[in-house]
């Protein structure tokens, strides 16, 4: 219930908030609010569904709740970017994460559709050691970043540069100064998927006679009826 | 009254979001489940829905227009059936699965740019431009830097309605629907993007205002006859994302009915609303893409060259054709809707990733070649 709470929130919060950021972003030239508009509210509700929704998805049972609830999450992630004037990286993360990756996670626990069940990682000692080890270590370093350690913040970080976030200033760092990386990215990808397509791949056997080519498939016996009886005989001991 | 809304954006966004909505798309959406059915009868030799009439108390004068007000039956039938839960469906998902079918089409028509942009203060004067403007109004709702890309993200966000939907239902053929409709929509998906690269590439923008004024009043300007194989790219991958016939195998009737099988009264309605309105978005993108947008044929700022016209008649006049321009692509998907059959699951496969993906990309990469050669010369 509370994955769909969250996920409701994130439509009814998030989106408007998107959408009212992007609207203030409207490039018109002349005509731009150069006051940066971003009250601290919408920055807390976003982070307030984006971390509801990270704990949701790790706390329900039901994998599609859980998988929405992750959603939800990515979705207030998207509008905390938008928040910072990155409108291209929330987009990007909207149509990545949110629209693509999870409609396949969604689309793998339809298939699976396996029952509710107790997940094997509570069930080990060694595990469940591990586990609270691990929580008591970021408990501890989260008190500590929030007690002691407290570097002073800058108070303003002032009004970002007009064109901050755009996908022309976007793509003109891909193409320049990360065109190393970017492309090596994409070399990347392009071996994953080609590895992907190995793994996947089933040397083509013919699991039916209709799958051969036309000139060795078995001839159909009524069409041989008016053939001289030799040669259905001859096609009997060699085909079948 | 019009300076007032250019000096706060936030109440002409409202006002403009619901004319859009409230006075075009969804009277229009309305009309085509009407419209698709009385031509869908007229192709096949039928009479089709024309028993619909209003008749006017006082005068006792029956008003028949060929059957026209039967989305008002329709739409009064949904309402007032019963809702319809059945017992082990997640009730949740099951709710909200509707409106996430809904929410992101309407969202999405937040970047189409429905005419040209008012110039305040000169209406009904005759200008030769808007340069001389102090304030604008543009007959859009938000001009994005990053324009179709928020169309692409909140179309990827569509296919959760129909999913959820079929899994939430309980039910095994909703599942099947659900199932096949999200394979379909991830599959061409990829195509939808890839195919508007091409035109991304021709027009050096995202920003689809920005795109028509790129197209011009002249219609060999129009992107068709620059990206015709993008063209029939996109119109193909979007007609298989709204999930309608040749591409309707989620709801293939015969075999499965459909992910929505368990839904009834004003919530199947919602399904059936939102695949319409699909259809009449994807006509204004189609037509801000490809057709030159609110451009027409030889309409300049200051009005045709043998008839000058006053700024508010050319910006009407451009709203009308605009509008004339999606009506006809509905009418075109209308029609290829009742005359290719459904395709097969492993056709429909085939088709997605190793057809259409690899032409996209060729679609890409010509384009790419021919703005180099293009920008050398």
């Amino acid at each position: 219930m509370t994955g769909i709470a969250s996920l409701m929130g994130s439509a009814a919060t998030g989106l408007p908030s998107l959408l009212a950021q992007v609207a203030q972003a409207q490039r018109i030239p002349g005509k731009i609010d150069p006051v940066p508009w971003c009250p601290a509210w919408a920055f807390w509700v976003l982070a307030a569904l984006t971390v509801a929704g990270a704990l949701v998805t790790i706390t329900r049972r039901n994998l599609i709740g859980a998988v929405m609830s992750l959603v939800a999450t990515f979705f207030g992630l998207a509008s905390i970017y938008a928040l910072l004037s990155a409108h291209f990286l929330a987009a990007i993360q909207v149509l990545v994460y949110a629209g693509a990756i999870m409609v396949l996670f969604v689309f793998v626990v339809m298939v699976l559709n396996r029952e509710e069940e107790e997940p094997w990682s509570l069930r080990s000692p060694v595990l469940k050691a591990f586990g609270t080890g691990a929580v008591v270590y970021l408990l501890v370093r989260i008190g500590e970043l929030l007690f002691f350690a407290r570097p002073p913040l800058p108070q303003r970080a002032g009004t970002p540069p007009p064109n901050f976030g755009s996908v022309s200033e976007i793509a003109e760092y891909f193409f320049t100064k990360f065109l190393f990386p970017f492309e090596a990215v994409s070399i990347l990808l392009l071996i994953a998927v080609i590895g992907a397509v190995v793994l996947t791949r089933t040397v083509a056997k013919p699991t039916s006679v209709h799958d051969l080519p036309l000139d060795q498939q078995p001839k159909d016996p009524a069409a041989d009826e008016g053939d001289s009886g030799a040669h259905a005989a001859g096609h009997g001991a060699g085909g079948h | 009254m019009l300076e007032f809304l250019a000096d706060h954006s936030a109440i002409a966004a409202l006002l403009k979001v619901f004319f859009l909505l409230m006075a075009f798309v969804m009277p229009l959406a309305s009309l085509s489940t009407w419209a698709e059915r009385r031509q869908s009868a007229m192709m096949q030799d039928r009479l089709g829905p024309n028993r619909a009439e209003i008749t006017i108390p006082g005068l006792g004068w029956t008003l028949r227009l060929w059957g026209i007000t039967h989305f008002v039956a329709d739409a009064l039938k949904m309402a007032f059936k019963e809702d319809l839960v059945p017992s082990k469906v997640d009730r949740v998902l099951y709710g909200i699965a509707p409106i996430m079918a809904i929410a992101p089409v309407l969202i999405t028509f937040a970047i189409v740019p429905f005419g040209s942009d008012l110039c305040v203060g000169k209406m009904t004067e005759i200008i030769t431009s808007l340069e001389g403007c102090r304030r604008t109004i543009p007959l859009q709702v938000v001009r994005l830097d990053i324009g179709m890309l928020f169309y692409f993200a909140l179309a990827s966000l569509a296919v959760y309605g129909t999913t959820l939907a079929g899994w939430s239902s309980y039910n095994k053929w909703s599942l099947l629907g659900g199932l096949r409709a999200s394979s379909q929509m991830m599959s061409y998906e990829v195509t939808m993007g890839l195919s508007l690269m091409g035109a991304f590439l021709y027009y050096g923008t995202l920003e689809p205002n920005a795109m028509v004024l790129a197209q011009g009043d002249n219609p060999l300007n129009w992107g068709l006859f620059y990206q015709p194989l993008g063209f029939i790219l996109f119109l193909t991958a979007a007609i298989a994302e709204t999930k309608r016939a040749p591409f309707d195998l989620p709801e293939g009737e015969p075999e499965l009915i459909g992910y929505f099988v368990e839904y009834s009264g004003m919530r199947f309605g919602i399904f059936f609303l939102a695949e319409f309105i699909e259809t009449i978005f994807l006509a204004a993108i189609v037509t801000t893409v490809f057709l030159g947008g609110w451009h027409v044929p030889g309409l300049h700022e200051d009005g045709f060259s043998f008839l000058k016209l006053p700024h508010i008649a050319v910006v009407l006049l451009r709203s009308a054709v605009w509008g004339g321009k999606i009506l006809f692509l509905c009418w075109l998907q209308l029609l290829i809707r009742w005359t290719l059959p459904r395709f097969r699951p492993d056709q429909l496969m085939r088709m997605g990733w190793k057809q259409l993906l690899p032409l996209s990309l060729l679609n890409i990469v010509l384009t790419a070649a021919w703005v180099l050669w293009r920008s050398a010369h």
